[in-house]
């Protein structure tokens, strides 16, 4: 045995520590995982993008350059229709590439590049923080080695090396430093503590209401389950709080075992969270795909030897995996020179360059070519239109007001038990939301009987600041057991209203 | 070559997390975040706030006949990124809708246009919530109601005539000018001539402050 085997040859130095964090050598199963998949999804949003990508990205249509908002005009060249089509079409091959690990490293340049650029050419539907994420990846996967494992370019090099190599010898994987996919952790980690940061400068984020208006919004997908969340702000005050613990205390715990899972499990619930309370999809898909980066290969190993076990007991399994080994097998090229896997991926390249350009010259988008002659322009309803240009209207007193709110008990500042029926002897408390912006507004609350007579009246000013007013009544012996309703006003005009049931107060019965 | 490739490994580490955090201590410090757009990519300002009410937008141009037509989505069809949204309506800054508009222009048949306008249009969320939410929580019915602003006005030749604030930043400065204490000191602090271009309460100049990022781009973390 080698004398470094038996000595330790390694303190634990921060010397060390940094030198094995970054460079100890593994197999890259995880960046392997990320590079199949991100590159896919990346895909997905090429493919619904590029029969309008003439529009969206170049000099015949309307781009919207990121680098206009930030007065860098001309920053990159806008290029022609044509152009654009074909290139755009051009990423959508090389993302394909980078995910099935064919020429690996030429895709995920040509892949970064081309995302990047069109990225900057359309802010409005292109570039948004998962894009820069995923941009940040492509980038660390093309310095990395990626495509060394479950890739076409393996697959291809396999069989070379399988016939080189004496028979019945295991043929090892390739090892290389971990540094890339431990650049990808940073960058999970500090895109967390960002987002972190970004709550805390928000306000109104921990009390809940930033995501209640935006579970109220239609700007992204379907989202019932966050519209019906928006009935227990409560809820949504204590995720916001245990979202922002978390994306601050993952940067200090993801480096251990139990740290690692923990924060992994809790990410991947938040993030598919977001797809049904908010609509999101990409921006999950992204960020669990990136997720694997984490994977170790001791996580790897760990896992063949169970699906070995499993392999073992299973004959139905032991039968699939051979058919499909025998499939991949046959399948495999013969050994080929070196030399016609690039000829091949240059002419896809020049095939799917052309290829797009003359269909989307056949799909004619703007219809110029039309026999008809050019699409008119559609007619709006006049009413339509003076409705929209008519003077200024001032915001309804009840557009200023969001809910008014029955209950007992509050807890963080919100009422967590709202009812309508309630005892006498009861504390009732009522909360008033008001919407932002809102001046400083005086609010009257009524407490009333059914036929409208009044019996308690309260009032305070809410100034701008404060999007929540939480009124007391103390429901007295005197009152008769009957319906009420309470009555938010605002420049005496009734905004909300909230019917009640009061029931008498139960007492201990002598038997 | 082995301690030059090493070398620019340390480089390339050192490089990377500087830069990251670099934007890190830029976003926490609100320090030059807007100077330059690779800034995007490294300050992460994922959830930029929402307000109370939703916003979408009207491109429509009006022609000596006095008809008015839509100018985007082009006729061609509209292109819906994150949802059912058309593009134009993530556009919160406004700086693609003459680019929008002209395009359609350049590319269909159409009579003259006298004016280009760009309508803002506005509502409470409330009323977006579905009708089983809403019954849960309010006992009247869905009263809804459109407000209109007009942020543009946009000339055949492409040239932007007229720029408005937006309806948000509208209805906030008519809340800070309700009142009276305020309007008065205004008043008394407005010199006779003007001595200054738009020495009034409401700010009709750049939207946003020039050293602070807008909110960039479409309002979605999809």
């Amino acid at each position: 045995m080698d004398a470094k085997a038996v000595i330790p040859a390694q303190t634990n130095s921060i010397r060390d520590r940094f030198h094995r964090f970054f460079f100890a050598e593994e197999v890259p199963y995880g960046l392997a995982i990320v590079r199949m998949l991100v590159p896919l999804v990346l895909f997905g949003t090429v493919w619904t993008r590029w029969p309008h990508s003439r529009e969206l990205f170049s000099a015949d249509g309307a781009p919207a350059p990121l680098a206009d908002i930030f007065r860098y005009y001309d920053f990159l060249p806008v290029l022609s229709g044509t152009v654009a089509v074909g290139l755009f079409a051009a990423l959508g091959f090389f993302l394909i590439c980078s995910s099935i690990g064919w020429m690996t490293r030429f895709s995920m340049i040509a892949s970064v590049v081309l995302y990047t650029y069109f990225c900057f050419m359309d802010c409005i539907s292109m570039a948004t923080k998962y894009s820069a994420i995923a941009t940040h990846v492509l980038f660390l996967l093309s310095l990395s080695n990626c495509g060394a494992i479950w890739s076409v370019d393996s697959w291809l090099k396999g069989r070379q090396e399988n016939q080189s190599l004496p028979r019945y010898t295991n043929r090892e994987l390739p090892r290389f430093e971990i540094w890339p996919q431990r650049l990808i952790q940073i960058l999970i980690a500090v895109v967390y503590f960002g987002a972190a940061i970004t709550k805390m400068h928000t306000p109104g984020y921990l009390e809940g209401d930033q995501i209640s208006y935006w579970a109220m919004s239609r700007y992204n997908n379907p989202h019932p389950l966050g519209e019906f969340l928006t009935l227990y702000p409560i809820f949504l005050s204590v995720m916001s709080y245990a979202a922002m613990v978390w994306e601050i205390t993952f940067a200090f715990v993801i480096w251990r075992k139990w740290g690692r899972i923990i924060g992994l499990a809790m990410g991947t619930a938040f993030h598919i969270g977001t797809v049904f309370s908010l609509g999101l999809y990409i921006f999950p898909m992204i960020s669990i795909s990136i997720y694997f980066c984490f994977l170790t290969e001791q996580d790897v190993q760990w896992l063949s030897a169970r699906v070995r076990r499993l392999y073992r007991k299973g004959g139905w399994l032991k039968q699939q995996a051979a058919t499909l080994r025998s499939v991949v097998e046959r399948y495999r090229p013969q050994p080929v020179a070196a030399w016609k896997s690039p000829v091949a991926w240059s002419t896809g390249i020049v095939a799917v360059l052309f290829l797009s350009i003359y269909v989307e010259y056949q799909q004619d988008l703007y219809g110029l070519r039309r026999a008809e002659g050019r699409m008119t322009l559609h007619e709006v309803d006049r009413q339509f239109v003076d409705e929209m240009l008519a003077p200024e209207q001032a915001l309804r007193e009840k557009d200023k007001f969001l809910a008014v709110d029955l209950g007992t008990r509050m807890v963080g500042g919100w009422i967590t038990n709202r009812k309508s029926d309630f005892m006498v002897g009861d504390s009732m408390l009522v909360q008033c939301s008001l919407n932002p912006p809102h001046e400083d507004i005086w609010v009257d609350c009524h407490f009333c009987e059914e036929n409208g007579r009044i019996v308690y009246r309260v009032g305070n000013i809410i100034p701008r600041e404060n999007l929540r007013n939480t009124f007391q009544f103390y429901l007295e012996d005197i009152l008769e057991p009957g319906n009420y309703y309470v009555s938010i006003k605002s420049k005496g005009k009734e905004v909300l209203r909230r019917s009640i049931t009061l029931h008498p107060k139960l007492s201990a019965v002598a038997n | 070559m082995r301690l030059l490739k090493r070398g620019l490994t340390y480089l390339t580490i050192a490089g990377y997390v500087g830069v990251l955090m670099f934007g890190i201590f830029c976003h926490t410090f609100t320090y030059r975040t807007g100077s330059h757009p690779t800034m995007y990519y490294i300050v992460w300002d994922m959830f930029c706030g929402w307000s109370a009410y939703s916003i979408r937008t009207h491109i429509i141009g009006e022609g000596i006949s006095g008809k008015y037509y839509e100018l985007s989505p082009g006729p061609w069809g509209d292109y819906h990124p994150y949802g059912e949204l058309g593009r134009r309506h993530y556009d919160t800054t406004g700086d693609a809708w003459l680019r929008m508009a002209m395009n359609t222009l350049d590319k269909t048949e159409h009579e003259p246009m006298l004016r280009i306008l760009c309508i803002e249009e506005a509502w409470s969320k409330k009323y977006n919530l579905s009708d089983a939410v809403w019954d849960q929580r309010y006992e009247e019915q869905k009263d809804f109601k459109n407000y209109y602003r007009l942020r543009k006005v946009i000339t055949p030749e492409g040239v932007v005539a007229q720029t408005y604030v937006p309806w948000l930043t509208r209805q906030r400065h008519l809340q800070i000018n309700d009142n009276p204490r305020l309007i008065a000191d205004m008043s008394r602090g407005r010199p006779f001539f003007a001595a200054t271009v738009g020495s009034r309460m409401e700010y009709e100049g750049a939207q946003h402050d020039p050293d602070v990022p807008v909110h960039l781009a479409s309002p979605v973390g999809n």
